[in-house]
Parts: C-alpha cells; sequence; structure tokens
C-alpha cells in the first residue's frame, strides 16, 4: 500500500504542474499567442501526457501554419483519446485532418550521387536515393544535397497547396560550396554546367513559379462576397422583421378601437342609425387592418426568407471557409476532452 | 461535405423559419371582420338632433300642408315614443278642403330635402318605415291615402321643361298603431301626379332630391279633417 502512494504523489505533483501549463496555454490561445501557447501546451504534455493536450497543440498548430504538426498532432489525439473522443470532435478532428492533409504537398527529390545528403530547410531528412516524396507546408523551401566528398547543391522550391513537385538535383562536378538556385514547378531543375569552384557563379534563379491556384482558393474568393452578401441579406431581413413589427405596434391601438367599437355594437340595436354608423366605421377600420395584416404577414414571410437565406448563404461561406483552410481555433478547457489532472491513476 | 453543411444547416434555417412563423402569427393578431352594417338609414329619430336625419345627405325634417300649401294649422316634431325605439317624428295638422266645388286633394306632409347632389335611389330595392296615423276631430275620410313621395326637381317632363312637382310616389299601407311598411321601388309610379316624367320612373329614381311622406286626406269640398302621423325607421335596402 505505501509503495503506492509516492509514485502516486509524484504524478499528483507532475499533473498540477501540467495542469498550471494548460491554463496558461488556454489563456495565451485565447490572446492570439499561439506560439507561447504551444510551448505551454507541450509543457504540460511532456509533464503528464494526456491525449487531450494533443488536441490543443494541434489547434496551436494549425494556427501558426505548422499542417504537418498539427496533423502529427491530431492524429495521436484521436488514436490516444480512441473512444473517449466524443463523437462530435472526433468528426470535427477528422475534417480538420482532411483539409490539412489536403494542404500537404509532396516533393520527389532525386539525386544523381547516391549517399548524397538531403536536407531540406537544413534538417537532414534522408540519404539518397529518397525512395518516397517528402512531406512538406506549402510555401519556400530550400533544399540541398550533399555528396561524401563535400559538394553540395541547393535549390529553392515553392510549394503551393496540395502541390506534388519532383525536383532533381544534379551533384556530378559540382563544387563543395552552397549555390542556392531556384526550380520551376513540376519542371525539369534548371540545373546549368556550372564550373567547379565557381560560387561567384551560380546558376541563374528561375523564377518561383507560385503554383496554380488549387481547388479550394475559389471558394475562398467567393467567400467574402458570400460572407458580405449573408450580411446585407440578414439585415434586409431583419429590417423586414423590424417594419412588420412596426406596423403592428403602429396598428395596436388601431385594433383597441376596433375591438371597442365591435364591443358597442353588441349592444346597439341592429338596423338602428346608431348600429350602422357604428358598423360603418367598424368596417372601415376592419379594413385598413385587413391591410396592416397582409403588410406584416408579406413582411414577415418576406423578412424570415431573407434570414433564411442569410443563414444557408453564411454557412455555405463557412464551409467554403473551412475548405479553404480558415479554421476557427477550438480550445478544449473543458468537456469530456477536459484533462483530467486531478485524476490519480 | 454539402450534405453536411446543409445538414448543419437545418437548425438556424429551421429557427429562422419559427421566427417567420412567430412574425407570421402574430400578424393574425388583428383578428378583424367586417359586419353588415344593415340598411341604410335615413332616420330612426333616435338622435334628438335638431331634426337631422341619421343619414347625413338629407338635411332637417320639415312639414307643411299642401292644396293649398301652407304652414299654418300644422306642426311636427319629435314624438315619444317610437317604433320599438324612444323616439319617433310626428305630424300634426288640420287640414280644410276649400269650398271651391271640386276636390282639391288637401294633405300634409313632412319633407326632407338631399343635401348636395341627388340621391341615385335605383340601387335600393325597398324602402321600408314604421309609420302610424292616427285620425282626430274632424276625422280623416276612410279614402284617405298614406304617400311616400320622391322628388326629383332635376328630371325634365315628357315636353323637356323642368318642375318643382315631378315626382314618383307609392300609396302605404296605415292604421292607428304602428305598422310596418316595406314599399318596392319598382313600385314607385308617376300615376299619382300630374305630369309625366321623361325616361319614366327610373329617370326620376336616378335622381332623388327630396323624400315626403304626405298624408292625403282627400276631403270633400268643403271638408276637413285632424290628424296626427308618427314615422320612424325609415330605411333603405
Amino acid at each position: 500500500m505505501g509503495g503506492g502512494w509516492a509514485p502516486c504523489r509524484a504524478a499528483e505533483t507532475a499533473r498540477e504542474a501540467a495542469a498550471a501549463d494548460y491554463a496558461r496555454g488556454i489563456a495565451l490561445a485565447n490572446d492570439g499567442l499561439y506560439e507561447a501557447a504551444l510551448e505551454q501546451f507541450d509543457s504540460a504534455y511532456t509533464k503528464s501526457p494526456h491525449f487531450a493536450v494533443l488536441y490543443n497543440i494541434g489547434q496551436a498548430q494549425i494556427a501558426l501554419g505548422h499542417p504537418l504538426e498539427a496533423i502529427a498532432a491530431l492524429t495521436k489525439y484521436l488514436h490516444d483519446g480512441a473512444d473517449q473522443v466524443p463523437l462530435s470532435r472526433r468528426e470535427q478532428v477528422q475534417a480538420q485532418l482532411g483539409l490539412l492533409e489536403a494542404r500537404i504537398a509532396e516533393l520527389t527529390i532525386i539525386t544523381d550521387t547516391p549517399r548524397a545528403v538531403i536536407r531540406v530547410d537544413g534538417r537532414e531528412v534522408g540519404r539518397a536515393p529518397l525512395f518516397q516524396p517528402i512531406r512538406l507546408a506549402a510555401g519556400p523551401h530550400v533544399i540541398s544535397a550533399t555528396t561524401l566528398a563535400g559538394a553540395e547543391v541547393t535549390r529553392t522550391v515553392l510549394l503551393g497547396e496540395g502541390e506534388r513537385q519532383r525536383l532533381e538535383l544534379a551533384l556530378a562536378g559540382a563544387a563543395p560550396a552552397r549555390k542556392p538556385a531556384s526550380a520551376a514547378p513540376s519542371a525539369p531543375p534548371p540545373v546549368p554546367a556550372s564550373p567547379p569552384l565557381e560560387p561567384a557563379a551560380p546558376p541563374p534563379l528561375a523564377p518561383i513559379t507560385a503554383p496554380a491556384p488549387s481547388s479550394p482558393a475559389a471558394p475562398a474568393a467567393r467567400g467574402p462576397f458570400l460572407r458580405r452578401a449573408s450580411y446585407a441579406v440578414a439585415a434586409a431581413g431583419l429590417a423586414a422583421e423590424g417594419a412588420a413589427l412596426g406596423v403592428y405596434l403602429w396598428n395596436r391601438h388601431r385594433y383597441d378601437d376596433w375591438q371597442a367599437g365591435n364591443a358597442a355594437l353588441a349592444t346597439t340595436t341592429q338596423g338602428s342609425a346608431a348600429y350602422r354608423k357604428q358598423a360603418l366605421a367598424n368596417n372601415d377600420l376592419a379594413s385598413s387592418l385587413t391591410s396592416a395584416n397582409h403588410a406584416i404577414l408579406g413582411l414577415a414571410i418576406g423578412g424570415g426568407v431573407a434570414l433564411a437565406g442569410a443563414v444557408t448563404m453564411f454557412l455555405l461561406d463557412q464551409r467554403e471557409r473551412h475548405r479553404s483552410g480558415e479554421f476557427s481555433l477550438g480550445w478544449a478547457p473543458g468537456g469530456a476532452t477536459t484533462v483530467e489532472w486531478r485524476a490519480c491513476w | 461535405m454539402r450534405v453536411k453543411a446543409l445538414r448543419r444547416a437545418r437548425v438556424p434555417v429551421g429557427l429562422a423559419g419559427t421566427v417567420g412563423v412567430a412574425a407570421a402569427a402574430l400578424a393574425g393578431c388583428f383578428d378583424v371582420h367586417s359586419v353588415d352594417p344593415g340598411p341604410v338609414v335615413l332616420d330612426d329619430f333616435e338622435s334628438h338632433d335638431n331634426r337631422m336625419p341619421a343619414d347625413p345627405d338629407f338635411s332637417i325634417w320639415s312639414c307643411g300642408k299642401y292644396n293649398p300649401p301652407t304652414n299654418e294649422g300644422v306642426s311636427c316634431d319629435y314624438a315619444m315614443p317610437g317604433y320599438d325605439s324612444d323616439y319617433s317624428f310626428s305630424l300634426q295638422a288640420e287640414v280644410t278642403d276649400d269650398r271651391d266645388l271640386r276636390m282639391d286633394h288637401a294633405g300634409a306632409a313632412l319633407v326632407t330635402h338631399v343635401v348636395g347632389d341627388p340621391v341615385d335611389m335605383t340601387r335600393f330595392e325597398t324602402v321600408t318605415f314604421a309609420a302610424k296615423v292616427v285620425s282626430g276631430n274632424p276625422p280623416l275620410p276612410s279614402q284617405a291615402q298614406l304617400l311616400v313621395e320622391l322628388f326629383c326637381k332635376n328630371a325634365k317632363t315628357e315636353d323637356g321643361t323642368r318642375s318643382d312637382e315631378l315626382r314618383v310616389d307609392q300609396v302605404a299601407a296605415f292604421k292607428n298603431d304602428w305598422l310596418v311598411v316595406p314599399l318596392e321601388m319598382r313600385n314607385f309610379t308617376t300615376l299619382t301626379s300630374s305630369t309625366h316624367i321623361k325616361g319614366g320612373t327610373l329617370a326620376c329614381l336616378k335622381q332623388v332630391d327630396s323624400v315626403r311622406f304626405a298624408v292625403n286626406a282627400e276631403l270633400e269640398d268643403g271638408g276637413s279633417a285632424r290628424f296626427t302621423l308618427w314615422i320612424d325607421n325609415i330605411t333603405f335596402q
């Protein structure tokens, strides 16, 4: 028994520290300080690994534009959380993963020198030949290959979202010096026959061609229009509903008059002049109120239709935004995925 | 994806729809209806308003005698009770047929004139009123008549001239207690008047400018009679 308490107390201490980091991370994230938030989440996870923290790490990575890291965190979140992840949250994360995957570009690197060290953005990713394409986030990347003899070729590539490019690095005869160059997407690299040891004459920089907009870009352009249109239509709908309410309120006292007149008719001899006079006045009011009813009905229905249309447009816009990667970050400070820091297991 | 978005859209769209339906229900708040105002009431005399008829198209009630025309020996005013009501309008008269070796058709009448443009009475099917005629001393002859006369001075005679006496009329039944008398418009004729109207009865009914309730005493030459006429609830339908 006593042997079980010490580890439990240690774990409890770690969880308390992690809980503090986690809370700080949430606060920072809510302030838009995602870099700092990520550090806190990482710290919390390191101190007390709980799958729920991975969700927040993933969201922070998305916010920081690190799709690969986000995919890693969210995939682990789903894996580790398993059936503890609520279905709705699972669906949301899966949707995010789908969108993130769609944004990942792939770069196939080919060299003419076996065992050349391949680096991407300064990080070694393997030695030639690489049998699989490298998954990278969209954007510029510096690719280099270095032979055992020290010859090095460096290229800069610009990857678009979801784009697949092929880069051939010719190391034969390359000087052991850095020669930054760029490669046109989907085209054989323009590797000029640069004389060795001539760093002053690097291959001309090929223009970094931005890839054609990927499919989500078009809806994204349409998004602002839809969003603005939804606001405008919603405003029109609200105005119509307000007008309906205004017409209703404006006519309420007239309806009271009509009711009073109707009550008076009940006590007036039918066929008398007074009855006729009252009836005619009441009928005039009734006619006017019926017109008001029609106006209210028309405005209310028109306003309702406009509001429904606005909501539909807004949702379509939201969908397009999701498709184009404009995530709204959702943190998990509570709920089923809350980190149970105080539990001792 | 689209299906999911549409599914997600159900709730807010439903909410908006609910708002619309609620607003539509709000529109139904003015639960109004029209009522049959009933017949056009020329006057039921209940307003007691300086002899002004209930129908604003007509001017104050007045009374007089005819054949010969005079205001002496005749009076009229509101009277109590009315027919199933508080007030009616009564005419008290003593009429005399001048001794001139002929029947002058002397009588007395209540009259109201149209204010403004003549009234088209062809839009009505009947004129209904309650009347009571009580004979005095000397009494009314048994052949005395109660006439409803619709004057149309803007009409023309057959020879194209105008006359203040152009009218259509109809004899109404009466007794010495209240009697509701419905008269059909189509039964108004020019038979009792001395002149014929160009266009006939219809031409006169289209431009009525006075309504008169007359008691034609039908006295023998030199005879006289006293009587009281009560009128109430004069309506057009």
